[in-house]
């Protein structure tokens, strides 16, 4: 018997590689349900979009491609879905990631045709995507903050109009008229409470990811971010506050992966208590 | 020697103008003057005019103005510092004519009017600043008058409409189209694909005359050497603004540019395109190796010529990126970019998953009390942040005093409380240590394989 | 943002005059004592270890620019492993996807060579490009582990999501690995995946630690010292606002208050 238990921190790493697959792909197959606790920070996000007055906009500043789609495509989709569901404008640009600004064309198109479809929303009355911009982040804050500066930073949308011709353009020229920015990509850059927030006082809101959020809890307890989507949990639980009996409805990619993320987990943990408990016996062994 | 102090002289200069840049303001302090502006009159002086033309009657005329604006403003004095009491009550001029009543507290930056405080309460000021405690108030004086200026460019074209000449349309909604002139009517969003228009894009004013008129977005130039204004706002916040959007009743700072903020873009810029020569470098490595494999026949010797093939694959895919024109290019740049290198990226993303699992089975071990507290606190973590932590700490919420112990609310006070203080900590310090290690590269005391002797 | 104003200018020139100060009184003579780093002590045996095992060393100095604080550290640590290298007589692999990178390593290296009496050691070929994308170069990292039989491995520098990347496979490997970054949520992925760890400041410490160059510890010790002197305005600061009243925080304000 103690010889199996100290083979038990020998287990081949083949044999975790099989049984964090088989975990991850589980839920996938077999439709689990499990509670979910709605975190302060998740709380703050949603209190704050909710909160927006009809006659300013939302800023969404989603830069994020494939690499970090997992995290962030969910973070931008139950705001959007919020957003819609409110009736309220918003603006979505992006931040060196030159593919980051159809994924969230894609996010925002999937909803409007779904689930909104009967609301006739038209691009460039409810929503502007306003494409991508290479340059140093805080050069384009900066420029934002101007009088203007959103026709400056932007003078064409991601298709290529100008920005003149928009109707929801018209009345959002810079950071005056906007309520909010949700900044959504995998490191959010603290720029965003240097320049904005800091000097203007305007409500900033993060999604990113769920490693580097630790970065980011110290600017929640000081109250310089309102809140914040972590990785696919934050996601999973704004859906969970704009559906809260009807999990059917919760369809955003963070809802999706929250249970094969949790079975995974617990696949980790499980060969964390199983590696300790082949470690014990071990010592025991030694101590014979 | 003489290549390390050339090396030495350009750190030091470089860093030189970001220190500078950093501390010095963006107006020369003591002949900055501040105040709220009563009018701004402009006074266009007469244009300067440069035509340009070509064989096909492509006639294009750019109108420079020196626009001389003449600005009124009351300067501020001096200022008083008012303590910000609960209850208190003022006056400033309101939304319509005359003056409100409004609570200190209300009150926001660049707030005009009539202030209660003692010997001040006649005293017509303006809000500078407005925190918890205090009410920063500049007591405004007389007018005085402050000159500026600025040169405006307008831009029109002029085509043929027999022209033959394509211009890429570009109107709200559509796909971007090549027409000729003729095809074009007022309104229309058009790029240029010829020189020396090429890259611009224009909108179409007029067609009369056999003539297409296309003007171009008008663009300000402050010249150097003159005055800069910037403006306060009603969160206290100053920002920079254009001389030509001043306003009456703005709160305004108006002073001799230090240039240094104004040269910040142009020095990244700099930055950006030493960082793209790098890339040759680059290249030139990869070739080296892969070359030189090839040559010898080195074991899987035709992996390099992959290698090569692969490079001009996607420099010919790349030319597609963004080219609405050549669709061969696009499709080609679509399936390169969007459906092999984006998958095969995520592909590489995902392998994380299965390592942390074989990291974490392997290190996780409690070795020592620190690694007891390491592997305890990890554990209690990863549970709140699943619903599974929920799913079996969800019966501690029906009694009082114990539903502080559900698994998600002490991974959160681990992660609002200890982690947030340790990850405050560990910034604080590295923070210090990249502030000290700067300093040693800008003033070239850093020692080890760069620098062997100083300046 | 108005960052340019007297408090911050005082802020500056008095925490480089500290560290200016301590830098030319340990140039003076003055002794200096910093504690021991355990990562970077263990670089000499590494070093060593693949000297024995006659196999070549890897060294990966980041996934960030040069333009980064982290990356400059840890060319400065790539230097001290050279030297040793040449010392010993052990081949060392540079790999990096930042084309900037590739001529200052092969500079570093040449210049480590040279300074040991061994400039024929260097082999431009092992300075590599190896790929545009750090994920790609952690593959093909892997790739060359298996392949030159590498011994010991060095992660020095600015790390992203692709530090397990890096270090996982060779821990498979069986190599020795040491590891420091200054983006602390890598640190629990090197910790677990490599023998020892550098942490944080520890990376921007190594040049001075290593070196034991008097310029160096004298920056360390100065820096030490302007975390003193903040952490004593942090307190003054805290039990003033708490205990203070309205005209001590309104003084207190006028004083720091830009430094929300």
């Amino acid at each position: 018997m103690l010889d199996f238990l100290i083979n038990l921190q020998k287990i081949d790493r083949r044999w975790v590689y099989l049984f964090v697959f088989a975990a991850c792909t589980f839920p996938f197959a077999v439709k689990i349900w499990l509670p979910l606790y709605t975190s302060p920070e998740t709380r703050g996000v949603y209190e704050t979009v909710d909160k927006c007055p009809p006659d300013k906009v939302v800023l969404v500043d989603s830069s994020w491609d494939a690499g970090s789609m997992g995290e962030n495509k969910g973070q931008v989709e139950v705001v959007f879905d919020h957003m819609l569901r409110n009736g309220t404008k918003f603006i979505v640009t992006a931040q060196n990631v030159p593919l980051a600004p159809q994924f969230s064309e894609a996010a925002i198109e999937a909803l409007v045709n779904g689930k909104y479809k009967d609301r006739h929303y038209k691009y460039g009355e409810q929503w502007v995507n306003l494409g991508v911009t290479i340059a140093a982040d805080y050069i384009i804050m900066q420029q934002i903050a101007q009088k203007d500066g959103l026709h400056r930073q932007y003078p064409k949308d991601y298709r290529g109009t100008p920005v003149g011709q928009l109707p929801l353009m018209k009345t959002a020229r810079d950071l005056s008229d906007i309520y909010m920015i949700h900044a959504v990509t995998y490191t959010p850059s603290e720029n965003w409470l240097a320049f904005i927030h800091g000097p203007y006082g305007t409500p900033i809101t993060f999604g990113c990811a769920g490693i580097q959020s630790t970065t980011y809890y110290r600017y929640v307890t000081s109250g310089q971010i309102n809140g914040m989507l972590v990785g696919i949990r934050g996601s999973a639980e704004y859906d969970a506050m704009l559906y809260p009996n009807d999990m059917k409805a919760r369809k955003s990619l963070g809802s999706r992966l929250i249970v094969p993320l949790a079975f995974g987990h617990v696949v980790i943990i499980l060969a964390i208590v199983i590696g300790n408990i082949g470690y014990f016996a071990g010592g025991r062994r030694r101590m014979q | 020697m003489w290549k390390k102090r050339l090396i030495a002289t350009v750190t030091f200069i470089a860093g030189l103008y970001f220190f500078l840049e950093y501390v010095v303001p963006p107006m020369v302090p003591a002949r900055t003057r501040q105040g709220v502006i009563q009018s701004v009159r402009s006074a266009p002086m007469p244009k300067v005019a440069k035509r340009w033309s070509d064989k096909s009657g492509v006639v294009e005329v750019e109108e420079r103005t020196v626009v001389r604006q003449r600005i009124d403003a009351r300067l501020v004095t001096r200022t008083v510092t008012v303590p910000n009491r609960p209850g208190q009550v003022v006056r400033r001029e309101g939304e319509q004519a005359g003056l409100e009543e409004v609570r200190l507290k209300d009150v926001r930056a660049a707030d005009r009017g009539f202030f209660l405080s003692g010997r001040e309460r006649r005293t017509r000021g303006v809000v500078l600043e407005v925190t918890r405690d205090r009410v920063d108030v500049g007591v405004l004086g007389g007018v005085s008058t402050i000159r500026m200026a600025y040169q405006r460019i307008e831009t029109t074209l002029s085509i043929p409409i027999a022209s033959e000449r394509e211009v890429t349309r570009t109107t709200k909604g559509d796909t971007p189209e090549r027409v000729t002139p003729d095809k074009l009517k007022p309104g229309d969003t058009v790029t240029f694909k010829w020189r020396p228009q090429k890259g611009k894009t224009g909108t179409v004013s007029k067609v009369e005359g056999g003539k297409v008129l296309v003007s171009f977005f008008p663009t300000v130039i402050v010249p150097y050497g003159r005055l800069v204004a910037f403006r306060t706002r009603s969160t206290g916040a100053v920002e920079s603004a254009a001389a030509e959007s001043l306003e009456a009743g703005e709160l305004v700072r108006i002073g001799p540019t230090t240039y240094l903020s104004r040269m910040l873009a142009s020095v990244n810029n700099f930055l950006t395109v030493l960082g793209a020569m790098a890339w040759g470098m680059g290249l030139f490595s990869l070739w080296l190796v892969h070359s030189m494999n090839i040559r010898r026949r080195r074991p899987e010797w035709y992996l390099g010529v992959i290698v090569f093939v692969a490079i001009g694959f996607g420099a010919v895919a790349g030319y597609g990126f963004g080219n609405e024109e050549v669709l061969w290019a696009r499709n080609l740049n679509d399936v390169v970019f969007e459906h092999m290198l984006l998958p095969m990226g995520s592909t590489v993303f995902s392998l994380l998953a299965f390592y942390m699992a074989s990291a974490a089975y392997r290190s996780f071990k409690a070795k020592s009390s620190e690694a007891i507290l390491m592997m305890v606190s990890a554990l209690i973590i990863m549970l709140g942040q699943i619903p599974v932590g929920m799913w079996l700490t969800e019966w501690l919420g029906h009694y009082k005093y114990v539903d502080a112990l559900q698994l998600p609310k002490i991974s959160q006070w681990i992660l609002y409380g200890p982690s947030s203080a340790a990850v405050k900590g560990m910034w604080f310090g590295m923070m210090l240590g990249a502030i000290a290690v700067g300093l040693r590269f800008w003033l070239s005391l850093e020692r080890g394989a760069f620098f062997d002797r100083e300046m | 943002m108005e960052h340019a104003n007297w408090q911050i200018f005082t802020l500056i020139v008095a925490m480089s005059f500290l560290i200016l100060y301590k830098i030319f009184s340990a140039r003076a003579g003055k002794k200096i004592y910093i504690r021991r780093i355990a990562g970077l002590n263990e670089i000499d045996e590494a070093v060593g270890r693949a000297t024995e095992m006659g196999r070549p060393m890897l060294f990966h100095p980041g996934v960030d620019t040069i333009t980064t604080i982290g990356t400059l550290a840890a060319l400065g640590v790539l230097g001290h492993v050279a030297r040793l290298g040449a010392r010993m007589s052990t081949r060392l692999i540079v790999i990096t996807h930042i084309p900037l990178i590739v001529p200052i390593a092969e500079d570093v290296v040449k210049q480590s060579y040279t300074s040991e009496g061994r400039p024929e050691m260097f082999d431009a070929e092992d300075i590599r490009f190896l790929a545009a994308g750090s994920d790609q170069v952690a593959l093909a990292a892997a790739n060359l582990m298996a392949k030159e039989q590498t011994a010991s491995h060095f992660f020095f520098g600015e790390y992203d999501y692709t530090s397990l990347l890096y270090t996982e496979p060779g821990q498979h490997h069986g190599a020795i690995q040491i590891a420091g970054t200054n983006q602390y949520y890598q640190i629990p992925f090197f910790i677990a995946s490599c023998d020892y760890t550098v942490i944080g400041e520890e990376l921007l410490a190594a040049s001075a630690y290593l070196t034991r160059e008097a310029t160096m510890l004298g920056s360390l010790i100065g820096q030490d010292y302007g975390k003193i002197i903040i952490l004593a305005l942090m307190l003054v600061g805290t039990l003033a606002v708490t205990l203070g009243t309205q005209g001590v925080r309104i003084a207190l304000e006028k004083v720091i208050g830009v430094y929300k």
